[in-house]
């Protein structure tokens, strides 16, 4: 036996025992709810929680200045139903006055009703469209005859309501506009002939928002009803968990990438401006089969020689953050 | 998972800027010689005669053509002049004539029961003046009369002349009953009837036609369009084959119009009325280098494509990953007048198909980033100012891609000199979301009937559970009124209304919309 073969064979026989203690630790450090993972989460082997939200914008410096909000030792975990029974699906195209039968695709779309009067469903979602076509506007016209945010917030709540729409827990959240231009490049002109309104719910839970849900209105000029999207599916208490504290959160937070929408390729000094518990059933890109709490930090980035709003999601249950990690 | 995107100024830009200063003198100099729409050495032979006089159009019987000296041009052929006439309304075909003398075609065949299609049906009521309705006999280069048992066809020019406007309401065949028309064409002038390349039988709407493409029938073997402007009582601006400026065959021809054609040679002008409209998708998933892998964007394009493809009128051409051989590449998006560039290519050019699909990383500056060609980056970007698309068949584009239509990078500006008879490019404004299911929901809302704004907005509200993200179009606006819009509401082929662009002198209609606030 040589020499050479006697030391690699020592330095894997330590890597070995190091990698042993740390598995042993790290199963133990799971904790008092190790037995209550639930289905699909058997084969946790490590309790680090990371951002949900994968990306390559790690900022190089990440602080905060605002205090840690205060929160339960323990939060509910819920089940989530995505699927929307053809009952529900008939009653909302009634509510909304379309009568006519179901038709689906193999792909996994409903639809009710037939062109510009139809609701269509796919994957716990729920879309109502009204498509005629609207002329262009000149940006006097829009200015006059498009609803405030007040007045189209206040058309979409009676929207909801006249037609029995608005979803338990839905709670007003804000408004954004769609703003359309048209653009002649050789007369360089750009002159704004399109804005909508769309006025935003949200699900709120046990007090905490659930960020992945959504519903929106859609307003028109002359105060017109347009469309309405949502994504709100049902859930159901699944367990109390432990969660862990801000502090420790945020110390998660330093560690990982951070959400630019905007877009920044070299983010450098991170400032959290905001953290706040909230659930979600969605990563980027994978649908939970959970409802679960999240840390929400909210924050601006300064990089690429401007400043853009950035945002991360800290699972606050460690269990579920190994099942989506 | 985001996808990811990079900052860089192209190369090409830097170029440029570089050669505008060092050929300043020269572009200079061009600039003079463009002054004034005069035409080039091409065009001049085209609208010349060989011994040096304007070859105007026959005049109508008992007319005589304005007298020109050698070398001279009307005015119209200095200044661009044309009736852009339905280019912002869909029409179920009537015609309206204006005071004078009108050239007017019949884009469809006529009913012919109960005589709907003979002369003494569709121009009733119409006050001619005591003129005569002609139509020309280019075999024998004479003027025709029409008489009352004439029957009215597609492809035939016909002037009439009205004692005030009038309206015509030809009885067309169902869409389901066209035939495909077909005339001869002579060497000299031919008056021909306008029949829409792309409309058919699926589709009772009219629709322009830029020139190339609706003389693409005869090849190479025509070479001067020239329309009549009913309101001014002149002839347009001609149209010239690969003319460039105002006589650029990127121009409109319009539905009910009838134009002279110069052919250099005899020929049959004829038109399929039946059309099949081609998708095809690229994507990239594993991305070398750097660059993160996009794990989602097989599922995304095969969504599209495999869902678009089984659609009325539909039929995959290619959808290429990277897998395959070729990978999915830039050089599939690329102009054929750049180097390396094979967008025209009918196996791979994304611009041999109606419409293409792409999943991958893309940047704010204006470009899609592929795997295939690493570690040249020439070879793996496609940049804005490479892309010219719809000059063969491109229509409708959708960039499954980072920040390719960002607002606050301008980027919707940088795609606008691409648009050569594109009517539209849907993507993302913000950093953009990678999910397998973009594709498919945008597929099947479009053959749900929804038009193509609606349905990518639909798509990625779809996929979209997190804030901050953003999605756009741009459109061509045909006609330049911001009160009405045309190619941003268009929808595919098979599933309701859309509208022909030009690919001159394009204008745009931009819109955005918040996924999630």
């Amino acid at each position: 036996m040589n020499i050479k073969f006697v030391k690699i064979s020592g330095i894997a026989l330590v890597i070995a025992l190091i990698a042993i203690l740390a598995g042993l630790f790290a199963l133990n450090g799971i904790g008092p709810n190790g037995g209550e993972l639930p289905p699909g989460v058997e084969n946790v082997t490590r309790i680090q929680v990371t951002g949900i939200l994968e990306s390559s914008y790690k900022p190089s410096e990440v602080t905060s200045e605002i205090a840690f909000p205060s929160v339960p030792e323990k939060m509910t975990v819920y089940t989530v139903d995505r699927s929307i029974s053809e009952k529900e699906l008939l009653q909302i195209a009634d509510n909304l006055g379309i009568s006519d039968e179901i038709s689906k695709t193999h792909s996994g779309f409903i639809t009710i009703g037939q062109g510009n009067n139809q609701i269509t469903s796919y994957k716990g979602t729920v879309d109502y469209s009204d498509d005629k076509t609207l002329p262009g506007y000149s940006p006097e016209y829009i200015d006059t005859h498009l609803p405030s945010d007040e007045e189209a917030r206040r058309i979409a709540d009676e929207f909801l309501d006249s037609h029995n729409l608005r979803p338990d827990g839905a709670v007003f959240y804000n408004t954004t506009h769609d703003v359309g231009h048209f653009v002649s490049p050789e007369r360089g002109v750009e002159i704004k002939n399109s804005e909508s309104i769309n006025v935003w719910y949200r699900h709120w839970i046990d007090g905490n928002m659930v960020l992945t849900d959504k519903l929106y209105v859609k307003i028109d000029v002359h105060g017109q009803v347009r469309k309405m999207f949502r994504e709100w599916p049902h859930y159901e208490p699944y367990k109390e968990f432990s969660i862990i504290g801000p502090e420790i959160a945020y110390g998660y937070l330093k560690d990982s990438a951070i959400v630019i929408p905007e877009g920044m390729k070299s983010p450098e000094k991170a400032k959290v401006t905001s953290i706040s518990m909230v659930y979600i059933d969605h990563t980027m890109t994978e649908d939970l089969d959970y409802l679960i709490p999240v840390y929400y930090f909210q924050g601006v980035v300064q990089g690429d020689g401007k400043e853009a709003v950035f945002y991360q999601c800290i699972p606050a249950t460690p269990e579920f953050a190994a099942k989506i990690t | 998972m985001k996808k990811w995107q990079h900052f860089k100024w192209p190369f090409s830009a830097a170029f440029i800027i570089l050669l505008l200063f060092v050929n300043a003198g020269i572009s200079l100099a061009l600039a003079e010689s463009t002054a004034g729409n005069e035409p080039n050495e091409h065009e001049r032979s085209i609208l010349f005669t060989e011994d040096g006089y304007y070859r105007a159009p026959p005049a109508l019987p008992g007319n005589s053509q304005k007298s020109l000296g050698r070398g001279e041009l009307p005015g119209t052929e200095l200044e661009l002049s044309e009736e852009m006439v339905q280019s912002a309304t869909l029409s179920s075909g009537s015609i309206q004539l204006l005071n004078g003398w009108n050239y007017i075609s019949f884009p469809k065949h006529l009913n012919p029961w109960g005589g709907h299609n003979q002369a003494s049906y569709v121009f009733a009521g119409v006050n001619t003046a005591g003129h005569s309705i002609f139509y020309y006999d280019s075999s024998t280069g004479l003027w025709k009369s029409v008489t009352p048992s004439t029957i009215i066809k597609p492809l035939v020019g016909y002037t009439i002349y009205s004692a005030g406007p009038y309206t015509l309401n030809p009885d067309y065949l169902p869409p389901n009953q066209q035939t495909n028309p077909y005339t001869n064409v002579y060497s000299g002038w031919n008056l021909i009837g306008y029949f829409d390349p792309m409309g058919n039988s699926n589709d009772d709407y009219l629709h322009a036609a830029m020139a190339r493409d609706a003389m693409a029938p005869l090849g190479s073997d025509w070479s001067e369009l020239i329309g009549w402007d009913a309101a001014t009582q002149q002839y347009e601006t001609s149209i010239i084959k690969d003319g460039s400026g105002i006589h650029s065959d990127y121009r409109l021809t319009y539905p009910n119009k009838a134009y002279w054609l110069w052919m250099n040679a005899n020929r049959t002008l004829a038109y399929s009325v039946t059309h099949t409209y081609y998708c095809s998708a690229e994507w990239v998933g594993e991305y070398p280098g750097g660059d993160g892998d996009l794990p989602d964007s097989q599922d995304s394009a095969d969504g599209f494509y495999d869902t678009l493809r089984w659609g009325s009128y539909w039929k995959g051409a290619f959808i290429r990953g990277d897998y395959d051989n070729p990978m999915a590449r830039a050089a599939d998006w690329k102009d054929s007048s750049y180097p390396g560039g094979m967008d025209d290519n009918p196996s791979t050019g994304i611009d041999t198909t109606n419409f293409a699909y792409f999943s991958g990383h893309g940047w704010p500056g204006g470009g899609i980033l592929f795997a295939y060609g690493y570690p040249d980056r020439n070879e793996q970007e496609l940049w804005y100012n490479e892309a010219i698309w719809g000059n063969i068949k491109a229509d409708w584009i959708a960039l499954d891609a980072c920040s390719v239509l960002s607002e606050s990078y301008n980027n919707y500006a940088v795609w606008q000199d691409s648009f050569k008879g594109l009517h539209s490019i849907v993507g993302w404004d913000t950093v953009g979301i990678s999910s397998k299911d973009t594709g498919l929901i945008f597929a099947n809302r479009l053959l749900q009937g929804k038009n193509i704004w609606e349905s990518w907005k639909y798509a990625t509200d779809a996929v979209v559970h997190f804030p901050g993200y953003k999605v756009g179009i741009l459109a061509v606006d045909i006609d330049g009124n911001t009160n009405t819009k045309e190619c941003i509401e268009d929808h595919i082929y098979g599933q309701g209304t859309w509208f022909s662009p030009p690919g001159y002198n394009v204008q745009f209609d931009k819109d955005f919309h918040n996924c999630l606030p």
